[in-house]
């Protein structure tokens, strides 16, 4: 048990992530609010479930506790409109504070689709999450039938705003039914008057200028990956017929980055790029944000390995503990932020961009990787090549090791079957952080979430097991890192340049006229 | 964590007693640490549970409040809309359609009929090998 916040990294003798009280402390709870708390040594965090949160010296900390905070003290003041005194709250406030931390709550019904129209893929990636076939298998091709059927599906769940993605193996080796499905969807949205979101992860081997045409014409925002300098990406992502995908998907994203600046209306689908951690970038990441610096992007995502399908398999090769990844995060991170201190460059940081909209804004992102019931079923599905429905990419990756247990259903079942699948119900019974031994008192609980697939892959529990979970473990670290920095003022100023400038334009978040491609910026 | 073996006795409504082995040798400073552990533990249980005890009322009656007021929002942002609006195809949307699907059904079947051996698009040549194969193609 440590009386420091070092919960999230490096070896555990405590007893829980959680920290224990100032030695000695008097406590008084009579008069307390509900909250939870995370001691970083000379200060505490308090948190409560309305998203409100305060940072306090030890020393004013122990006295809230005794209930020695008296009325007139402007900490008093303080504590009671973020809700921590409990005969001075304005409930309207909190109530309102609750649904705009939490409002993928009051939605009904997924927004993010992943739509999986083919299994084939022409690399060969060490990690690859996605469980992808030789090039030849055409047998793992979406068929017409069954791309009409999917979309069918998707139109027929009831969220007003609806982003389909675009996922493989390479998507583009199966390109007319990426287009068919893009008019087709267009067209429902438009009849439904439904938000629509289009976007395409691929690895740019297979991109014409025809392609890009369609997808900038249409709307379909871009995305790829790009885990770093052509040496480290190209040993991550070995493309089947030998040379460098890495020169490939550098030279499109320049492309489409200089096709960006010329024309405001394409700015929104500027390519972003994901970049997945393995053993060998831990000691680069200065270099790999270099990269993304040179290539003008706005965004690097420093994303952990999870041992889910393939990566399962060779984890012994490409992994490493929780730690060794919260050690690389940090360490660059802090370059990011000495890069924006001192004006050498803006870029940000997207998973401090995705907790700190929660923590300083506290609104949700939109991330169905934090959320708690977890995004599984009632935020996102995956649809397979053949029809089948699962609770997630994830689940989907599971399936294809042999285990089809998160498979929920099929395109030709209705939204209301698939909801009411044992393995829904069971997925959101198992993601409710309030039932979660640790997580139900964890000051990171309003911000935080739950991963069904990730615990059952680790810990053959979709509860999983917090104490001993490494995802609990990473991403308590990344809280902890990114509180210390917030409370710094020079690294808070940059938190706070971001999040003016990050229009928090996620997928499955943004506006658009229903039936038509965004052509804006959420505000 | 996962220090020790822990066996819990007695009545729960009257003295409980916790008896706790620790997994593998341990000296006796360990021991003392672990006790140490185990009380500051119980003390910051204490607190937590008497603070969620005291506070289940106000929780939930927030939380109700929080339900009405996303109602009340979702209503004012599409009045009588509980569920997405029924599909209206009109007569043109339907012959784009058709159009759609045909056009892609002969985009597949010309796909199909140009694929040669396993690798129809030369997916799994290098990017400089397809762009060479290309090229050679287009200028044929």
């Amino acid at each position: 048990m440590g009386s420091g916040a070092e919960g999230g990294k490096g070896r555990f003798l405590g007893l829980s992530r959680l920290t224990s009280l100032p030695s000695g402390a008097r406590t008084d709870p009579a008069g307390l609010g509900f909250f939870g708390f995370r001691d970083f040594g000379d200060w505490v965090l308090i948190t409560n479930d309305y998203g409100r949160w305060q940072m306090l010296e030890k020393n004013d900390f122990e006295r809230f506790l005794a209930g020695g905070v008296k009325p007139g003290e402007v900490l008093h003041e303080e504590l009671s409109g973020r809700g921590f005194i409990r005969d001075r709250m304005d409930f309207g406030d909190l109530a309102a504070s609750y649904v705009r931390q939490n409002s993928f709550r009051f939605i009904p019904g997924p927004s993010l689709h992943m739509v999986v129209v083919t299994l084939r893929c022409n690399q060969k990636c060490r990690y690859c999450h996605s469980s992808v076939v030789d090039p030849s298998r055409t047998d793992t091709d979406m068929d017409l039938e069954t791309a009409r059927k999917t979309v069918d599906f998707i139109f027929a769940t009831p969220n007003p705003s609806l982003c389909i993605e675009f996922q493989g193996g390479e998507p583009l080796l199966n390109w007319p039914i990426v287009k068919f499905i893009v008019e087709y969807a267009q067209a429902k949205a438009k009849a439904q008057k439904r938000r629509l979101l289009l976007a395409l992860v691929n690895n740019f081997t297979l991109m014409t200028d025809d392609k890009l045409q369609f997808l900038i014409d249409h709307g379909v925002s871009i995305c790829t990956s790009l885990d770093g300098p052509a040496d480290l990406h190209d040993a991550n992502r070995p493309f089947l017929g030998g040379g460098s995908a890495q020169t490939k998907v550098v030279s499109w994203v320049k492309r489409i980055m200089a096709l960006a600046q010329t024309d405001d209306i394409r700015k929104p689908y500027m390519p972003s790029a994901l970049m997945t951690t393995t053993r060998l970038s831990l000691a680069r990441g200065p270099e790999i944000v270099d990269l993304y610096r040179d290539l003008g992007m706005e965004q690097i995502f420093l994303r952990p390995l999870s041992p889910i399908g393939y990566a399962k398999r060779v984890w012994g090769e490409i992994g490493y503990d929780y730690a060794d990844f919260l050690r690389f995060y940090e360490e660059t991170l802090d370059y990011i932020l000495e890069l924006n201190v001192s004006g050498r460059s803006g870029i940000m940081e997207r998973n401090a961009l995705i907790l700190l909209t929660k923590i300083v804004k506290g609104e949700d992102p939109g991330f169905m990787d934090l959320r708690w019931p977890a995004g599984t079923v009632l935020g996102c599905l995956a649809y397979n090549y053949d029809g089948r429905i699962f609770v997630s990419d994830e689940g989907r990756m599971v399936d294809h090791q042999g285990d089809p247990i998160f498979n929920v259903g099929t395109v030709t079942d209705s939204w209301q079957d698939v909801l009411d699948h044992p393995t829904s119900r069971a997925c959101v019974a198992a993601s409710n952080l309030e039932t979660q031994p640790m997580c139900a008192q964890c000051a990171y609980k309003p911000w935080c979430g739950a991963e069904p697939v990730f615990h059952y892959e680790m810990q053959r529990s979709i509860a999983g097991q917090m104490p001993t979970s490494p995802w609990c473990g990473t991403h308590m670290g990344i809280f902890d890192i990114l509180l210390k920095r917030l409370r710094e003022p020079k690294t808070r100023a940059v938190f706070d340049g971001w999040l003016e400038r990050d229009l928090c334009q996620w997928q499955e978040n943004g506006p658009t006229i229903p039936g038509q491609p965004v052509t804006e910026a959420a505000s | 964590m996962d220090r020790a073996y822990a066996l819990v006795s007695g009545d729960k409504a009257k003295v409980l007693t916790v008896t706790l082995r620790p997994k593998g040798a341990r000296g006796a400073d360990d021991l003392a640490a672990l006790k140490r552990d185990f009380e500051a533990e119980l003390a910051a249980q204490r607190l937590r549970w008497a603070v969620a005890r005291n506070n289940r009322t106000v929780r939930e009656y927030v939380v109700e409040n929080a339900l009405a007021l996303a109602k009340e929002f979702s209503e004012r942002a599409a009045p009588g809309a509980a569920a997405p609006a029924a599909e209206q195809l009109t007569a043109d949307q339907r012959s784009e359609i058709e159009r759609l699907i045909a056009e892609v059904e002969t985009e597949i079947s010309a796909m199909n009929a140009q694929a040669k051996g396993p690798d129809p698009k030369a997916s799994a040549l290098s990017w400089e090998a397809a762009q060479k194969a290309e090229k050679d193609g287009s200028s044929a």
